[in-house]
């Protein structure tokens, strides 16, 4: 029985929690699959964020660049014609395309210097796609048509995109902990001459990893577009959703497959716990939070949590 | 395979770091390198290997003129660095990093055959193939190094500051495991080692580098019994 779950229990256990979330989108009022909806789309940049951060150890701060940039390609591409999945799809792709082609330059930048960069290159793409005007409405942003599902039917399936979005990102993840071009990654990171001595394309393999963050990130960006029907500068290029990302890695924990999931939904929950509850002191709460982890737990929820587990394995072992 | 470097110049900026460097490895031959600190052992090491850019000369791989080739590609080639520090990846076990090592291959299958071998070679890695590389001593972690240059299946292998501050038994078991792979498996070793006297009694031939330029060559037992070789590296008078 044992050696069965040690052998099984880790993919039943994520088959299981799989098919909860799943399903979820069938009881939830509207009020918490809104919730839950938003919860699954920051496990999605997250994880994103983790495969450049996380893996590469890239500190990109500026990743909301590729969810503005797939929020912006989706929903021009809707009002072109386009149906859904396409304009979805496409917009990865836009995403992943962005990262190839910046990669090589901005991923030469080492430390604060990338991150700045990444800052920058937001701001840039969102004051060029304000000034283009046109196709992507400049300042009055793109009003998209209403859908014609009614609202439990248009959330439930947004929901289910978020979802996917979410799940796709988790495997990247943990196809990156355990393959080849995963280790090559990492030991990137860990040390560039060794890796290069090893026959390893530094570059090349950061920038594949960026692209990936960028295609994740992209498609949320998309989703999120057709979420909310309206999209503008200011909310798609959003900084701010960078820097919430990041504290979700920060506090789940860097590097791990597990560690952003639970660093986002504990994150967005508490958030939206704390903003029903104490509204004017939300941002002063969620504040001190950060701090919190920042200064007890520095390397995540997830290192305190493996080791209360493993303490648990080895009493059940003894008894 | 042999690798032999003619009229080799590198620059870091305006200062000139070597200077119309020629050094021959045969094949099969076990070559040190001895200089003292700032002479460029590092620097031609990481020339060979592409981790510096030469401003002119030639690196010649069995037929090959690698000099112009990225470093993945001379990894294919053929040849594999342990480089000065051991650069390993700590945050990856000691069995990734191996694997690592066999990044640039093609011949998948045989990777685990290797890194069965490989830990044949160094028994010590067997009981700690699952540890963080970064929590290991500093003998483990050279031999983790010299694991993870092997697993590229070189040709021909450069191994920058073999012991830099190891125990002596230590030192004289990576000395040993060098020899046996330079005799079994007939990789070509081009070697850096601070113990002189160590590094002269295992190579059949030695290059001296001083600022940059080739001093002194010939065969070990030849620049053993040189006053000047003596008096400069071997502290005897």
């Amino acid at each position: 029985m044992t050696a069965y779950l040690k052998k099984y229990g880790a993919p039943l256990a994520w088959a299981s929690a799989a098919l909860i979330v799943l399903a979820a989108c069938f009881w939830l009022d509207n009020y918490w699959l809104r919730v839950w909806t938003s919860v699954l789309m920051f496990v999605a940049i997250t994880q994103g964020l983790n495969v450049i951060v996380g893996f590469a150890g890239y500190h990109s701060f500026g990743n909301a660049a590729f969810f503005g940039t797939g929020a912006y390609s989706a929903a021009m591409l809707v009002m072109a014609g386009w149906p859904l999945w396409a304009a979805l799809l496409a917009c990865s792709l836009v995403g992943a395309l962005l990262a190839l082609i910046l990669g090589p330059a901005l991923l030469r930048l080492k430390g604060h210097y990338f991150a700045i960069a990444t800052v920058a290159l937001n701001s840039a793409l969102a004051e060029l796609i304000l000034n283009v005007g046109g196709l992507t409405g400049g300042a009055q942003g793109i009003s998209m048509p209403m859908s014609t599902l009614s609202p439990i039917d248009l959330y439930r399936q947004v929901y289910l995109l978020m979802l996917t979005g979410a799940a796709v990102a988790t495997l990247i993840v943990f196809w990156l902990s355990r393959s080849k071009f995963g280790y090559a990654i990492r030991a990137s990171k860990d040390s560039e001459d060794g890796a290069r001595a090893m026959g390893i394309n530094t570059t090349a393999v950061r920038v594949a990893a960026w692209g990936l963050s960028g295609a994740v990130t992209a498609y949320v960006g998309g989703v999120w577009a057709y979420w909310i029907n309206f999209i503008e500068v200011g909310s798609a290029f959003d900084v701010s959703l960078s820097v919430k990302a990041y504290i979700m890695l920060l506090m789940g924990g860097m590097g791990s497959v597990v560690g952003p999931i639970i660093g986002a939904v504990f994150f967005e929950v508490l958030a939206t716990l704390v903003w029903s509850k104490f509204g004017a002191l939300h941002n002063l709460i969620l504040g001190v939070l950060v701090c919190a982890v920042v200064l007890f737990i520095p390397s995540g929820i997830i290192i305190p949590l493996r080791r209360f587990l493993s303490l648990r394995k080895q009493e059940g072992a003894k008894g | 395979m042999s690798l032999i470097v003619k009229g080799l110049n590198v620059l870091y900026g305006d200062s000139q770091a070597l200077w119309d460097v020629d050094l021959e490895i045969p094949n099969g031959g076990l070559v040190s390198l001895i200089g003292a600190n700032g002479a460029g052992k590092t620097t031609l090491m990481k020339t060979i290997v592409g981790l510096i850019l030469a401003r002119s000369g030639s690196v010649v791989l069995e037929d090959v003129d690698v000099l112009s080739l990225a470093p993945e590609r001379r990894v294919q080639l053929g040849l594999a660095l342990v480089p000065e520090g051991r650069r390993l990846f700590k945050g990856l076990t000691v069995q990734e990093n191996l694997l690592v090592g066999a990044y640039a291959r093609r011949d998948r299958q045989a990777i685990q055959q290797d890194l069965e071998k490989v830990v044949a070679y160094m028994p010590e890695l067997k009981s700690i193939l699952s540890r963080l590389a970064g929590d290991l001593s500093g003998g483990q972690q050279q031999m983790c190094a010299i694991g993870r240059a092997l697993m590229a299946k070189p040709r021909v292998l450069l191994v920058d500051e073999m012991s830099l501050g190891l125990a002596p038994v230590v030192v004289d078991r990576l000395a040993d495991t060098l020899q046996r792979v330079n005799q079994d498996e007939g990789i070509s070793i081009l070697i850096v080692e601070q113990d002189v006297e160590l590094s002269l009694s295992i190579s059949q031939t030695a290059y001296v580098l001083e600022t940059g330029r080739v001093v002194a060559s010939g065969t070990s037992s030849d620049l053993r019994n040189r006053e000047d070789i003596k008096a400069a590296y071997l502290g005897l008078h």
